[in-house]
């Protein structure tokens, strides 16, 4: 019955905290990504933690599909990843499927966008822009 | 008709593995490039230069060690405590177990360019956080000291996947072991340490090398974070992308062989001295 107690506190005072502060930190560079995408080319780069971006720019997300044709590189990721894929493991390729917040290029026709490795064609062709910043 | 069904995946390794593998052997004796339409063969003069005459052989290869030295027990020891505080029965387990895995389901490169904003030195988080404390600021990605330090950070986040191969683990452990010891007043920690971690050996030992190999190969995280150039002073110019300056910037493809051959030769001496050794640590149940 101690030992019930003990091990009960020991989890409200140590497991769950420890638990809660660790997830923060897991979570937070994708809070972070998505709300940098949000961003303006200005406030991007404020040196003050912005999470909630202001202004709130939601026509990043149109602006990715006019400036590259974003359907068609998720396509050939699915075809990649239902073709390809079953050598490793097919919905972890699909799951892997991530809009690179920073793809506002015009890299054409690059193969495959949003797979594994190979989106690195057009996420770093962006990379001297980000740089730039 | 046995052999019959795994046809397609011994044409498919022939084919995919032994092929390549015997091609880029031949190559590294070669001085191929795209350019000229045949391949002179050299004998071990790309060889000769690796060991002799490329400073960027051994410093690429010095920052690969030093990285997975650092990275691969870091790696491993985060998966396992958070795997170890995920096996207890709490609450919202389903949702802490989502959340410390999904990292891994992000692309790597696009990782890669969320941590590059995070590590910017001037409007960077991490830099956000540590004037925060009143610590000085680090300038992550240019300083040669502080590169590594941002990779194993950065590697580090994605440990989700070892997680769950640890859990699996951890659920294999078969319960009459822990009621053993409590019937003899076992606690925590000494279930811990003698039941947990030495049933769970196997799995660390898988962990372990996949691991290892895993660093020895890394390449696009450090290539989108530093560029080809591998950062000031080349410290972070990792051994992948040494050989990928050979083959795709310099055309020198025979010398990119040469230079993977000896990488694979590396792992291979890795790998045979872990086995070797892990039957002094690893336990597989009484044999």
């Amino acid at each position: 019955m101690v030992e019930g107690l003990v091990n009960r506190i020991s989890k409200w005072v140590v497991v769950y905290p420890f638990l809660v502060v660790a997830s923060v930190v897991m979570v937070f560079p994708l809070i972070w990504t998505f709300s940098t995408s949000l961003k303006t080319a200005q406030t991007v780069t404020l040196r003050e933690v912005q999470l909630i971006p202001d202004p709130i720019q939601w026509s990043n997300y149109i602006t990715i599909f006019e400036e590259a044709p974003l359907l068609r590189y998720t396509q050939n990721t699915l075809i990649y990843g239902v073709r390809f894929g079953n050598r490793r493991h097919i919905d972890l390729r699909i799951g892997r499927l991530r809009v690179c917040p920073y793809s506002i290029s015009s890299t054409g026709d690059s193969f495959l966008y949003l797979a594994e490795y190979h989106d690195a064609a057009t996420c770093g062709a962006d990379h001297s822009l980000i740089r730039d910043l | 008709m046995g052999f019959a069904f795994i046809l397609p995946w011994i044409i498919a390794a022939l084919w995919f593995d032994l092929i390549p593998f015997m091609v880029n052997l031949l190559l590294s004796f070669t001085d191929y490039s795209v350019s000229t339409s045949a391949p002179n063969w050299t004998g071990i003069k790309n060889f000769d230069e690796i060991f002799t005459l490329d400073p960027l052989f051994q410093k690429s290869l010095g920052n690969t060690v030093y990285y997975l030295a650092l990275s691969v027990p870091v790696r491993l020891v985060a998966a396992l405590a958070i795997a170890l505080l995920l096996n207890l029965r709490i609450r919202a387990l389903g949702t802490f177990r989502t959340i410390f895995y999904v990292p891994s389901v992000v692309p790597l490169v696009a990782v890669s360019i969320i941590f590059f904003g995070m590590f910017n030195a001037r409007y960077g988080i991490f830099n956000q956080v540590l004037i925060l404390f009143d610590l000085p600021p680090v300038r992550w990605l240019t300083r040669p000291e502080w590169i590594k330090p941002a990779m194993v950070i950065m590697s580090t986040w994605g440990f989700g996947a070892q997680m769950v191969i640890f859990l699996a683990g951890l659920q294999g452990i078969a319960s009459e072991l822990y009621e053993a010891a409590e019937m003899d007043g076992g606690n925590y920690w000494q279930k811990l340490f003698r039941i947990t971690i030495p049933m769970l050996t196997p799995v660390i030992f898988f962990n372990l090398i996949i691991g290892i190999i895993g660093g020895f190969q890394v390449f696009a995280a450090a290539y989108v974070l530093l560029g080809p150039g591998g950062g000031p002073l080349n410290s972070g110019l990792f051994y992948v992308i040494h050989i990928y300056n050979n083959a795709f910037s310099y055309f020198r493809l025979g010398y990119a062989a040469a230079l993977s051959l000896v990488l694979f030769l590396i792992i291979l001496f890795f790998t045979i001295i872990l086995v070797r050794t892990s039957d002094r640590w690893v336990y597989y149940g009484d044999t």
